[in-house]
């Protein structure tokens, strides 16, 4: 027999249990949209960024992953450390302490320094000589250093010329030593690449899944998704845009040198900022040049190396090195590695 | 009042509380923009598709005057002294980037879609 109580406390459980079900059901179907809507704005995930100027430049920062905030961190100590030595503005430099000290004495430096210097010794053979670390005093004849330009005589060319060889550059250990007074070194076209080649180890090393560096125009690429594609864009040599677009996946350093970046004009004639070491002056063959290699510094001293060399020698020594190039003549048209016909988009003109 | 109100009303609040989350972080598909960085910073966001206008940007170096005209954008004068930053001229390309740097300035556009990701020189 059933209690007429009883009766009405099953009716009561009814009429809670329904009310139960009318106000969680409700708080389900808010927190289902809630969750959607994070998922819809977090669909691209976050990345860490930090824009510095350092190495006379201005760089950016971009990482994503887990570790994105230690490893931006950890890039911008290592950046402001090299520029701290490679810094030919400053007389406390490992740079600097061995430009004062050229033709007096050996000084000692950190080994990133010996390593860059003997990387660009390496790469003064590799380019048929048309990268030369110690071209310094003949861009500062020009103007290049403080900012007054001027064209120099062909007898003060000469004789400026007889400061930039590069067998005066000595190593021995920690010790580097400049054989003649007047001699100086300049890691303008090798220091980004090199700090690059550094900041990939930091990557590699950390809980990060991507990474977009662009230092000065010299760029790192690194993901870990072999899919993954960047867009690099190409600065028009004569223009504000860009004048193509490389897609680029893996782990990639891409360079670029042109007369745009620093240059002077002079009756009508463009000077720029790159040097033909066997000359002493401006390079002039092609506009614009880009690298694409595996390995920071190459890409970094190539562009210099292949700006001054032009389109022939850029081509034998890019095929013999295993490296890809996109270069511009003077009448803007391209030229580029048989590689790159797929993964290059030209602007229309 | 009745549950089938209390369940509306339950609704209508989580739609509205949702609506404003949505409208406080909202999804990154924005149309392109110019961003003006001084010494790294932002210093101001404006519109690509912004009237014609000057900006003046005051850095610790120095100051230049950026100018935005017909969804282009560029250095219209610099207290520089090589006015590199001026040469450049006109940018328009999301991803596109103009540098002073002297002035520690930099004038980039951001956002949109067919975007470069960055830019090699």
């Amino acid at each position: 027999m059933v209690s007429v109580e009883s009766v009405i406390s099953a009716e009561k459980n009814l009429k809670s249990l329904s009310r139960k079900i009318l106000i969680v059901l409700p708080i389900l179907f808010a927190l289902g949209l809630v969750v959607f809507a994070s998922l819809r704005s977090f669909n691209s995930s976050p990345y860490s960024y930090s824009r510095i100027y350092s190495m006379n430049t201005i760089i950016d920062i971009k990482v994503w992953g887990k570790e994105r905030n230690a490893a931006v961190k950890e890039i911008t100590d290592e950046i402001n450390h090299l520029n701290a030595l490679f810094d030919d503005f400053s007389a406390q430099s490992d740079v600097g302490k061995i430009n004062v000290n050229a033709g007096v004495k050996e000084v000692q430096v950190s080994s990133d320094t010996i390593s860059v210097l003997k990387e660009a010794q390496q790469m003064y053979k590799m380019t048929n000589s048309n990268f030369n670390v110690c071209i310094a005093p003949i861009s500062n004849l020009w103007g290049f250093k403080g900012g007054n330009y001027r064209v120099p005589t062909a007898v003060e060319i000469q004789n400026t010329l007889k400061l930039t060889d590069i067998n005066d550059l000595k190593i021995a250990g920690n010790n580097v030593y400049l054989g003649k007074k007047g001699e100086a070194v300049d890691l303008g076209g090798i220091a980004k690449g090199y700090a690059l080649d550094k900041i990939m180890a930091i990557i590699k090393q950390q809980d990060v899944n991507d990474a977009l560096i662009n230092m000065g125009g010299n760029i790192l690429t690194y993901s870990t998704d072999s899919q993954k594609i960047w867009k690099v864009g190409i600065k028009d040599p004569r223009g504000g845009g860009v004048i193509g677009t490389l897609s680029i996946s893996g782990n990639k350093f891409i360079a670029t040198s042109g007369d745009y970046e620093r240059f002077f004009i002079d009756n009508g004639v463009r000077y720029c900022h790159i040097f033909d070491p066997l000359t002493g002056k401006p390079a002039n063959k092609i506009v614009s040049i880009t690298v694409i290699s595996d390995k920071g510094y190459v890409s970094d001293v190539l562009s210099t190396a292949f700006f001054v060399a032009g389109k022939t020698q850029a081509f034998e020594i890019a095929a013999k090195l295993g490296v890809s190039i996109i270069g511009f003549d003077e009448s803007i048209v391209p030229f580029y590695s048989d590689g790159l016909t797929e993964l290059l988009q030209l602007e229309k003109r | 009042m009745k549950n089938g109100d209390k369940f509306l009303f339950i609704i209508i609040g989580i739609a509205l509380l949702v609506s404003a989350y949505i409208k406080l972080f909202p999804v990154k598909t924005f149309q392109p923009f110019v961003e003006i960085r001084v010494d790294g910073k932002i210093f101001r966001d404006i519109s690509l598709d912004s009237i014609e206008q000057e900006v003046q940007v005051q850095s610790s170096e120095g100051h230049l005057i950026v100018q935005i005209q017909n969804k282009k954008v560029r250095v219209l004068d610099s207290s520089c002294r090589d006015k590199l930053c001026m040469k450049q001229g006109w940018i328009y390309k999301v991803g596109e980037t103009v540098v002073c740097l002297p002035n520690r300035v930099s004038v980039s556009i951001i956002g949109g879609k067919n975007a470069v990701d960055t830019t090699t020189y």
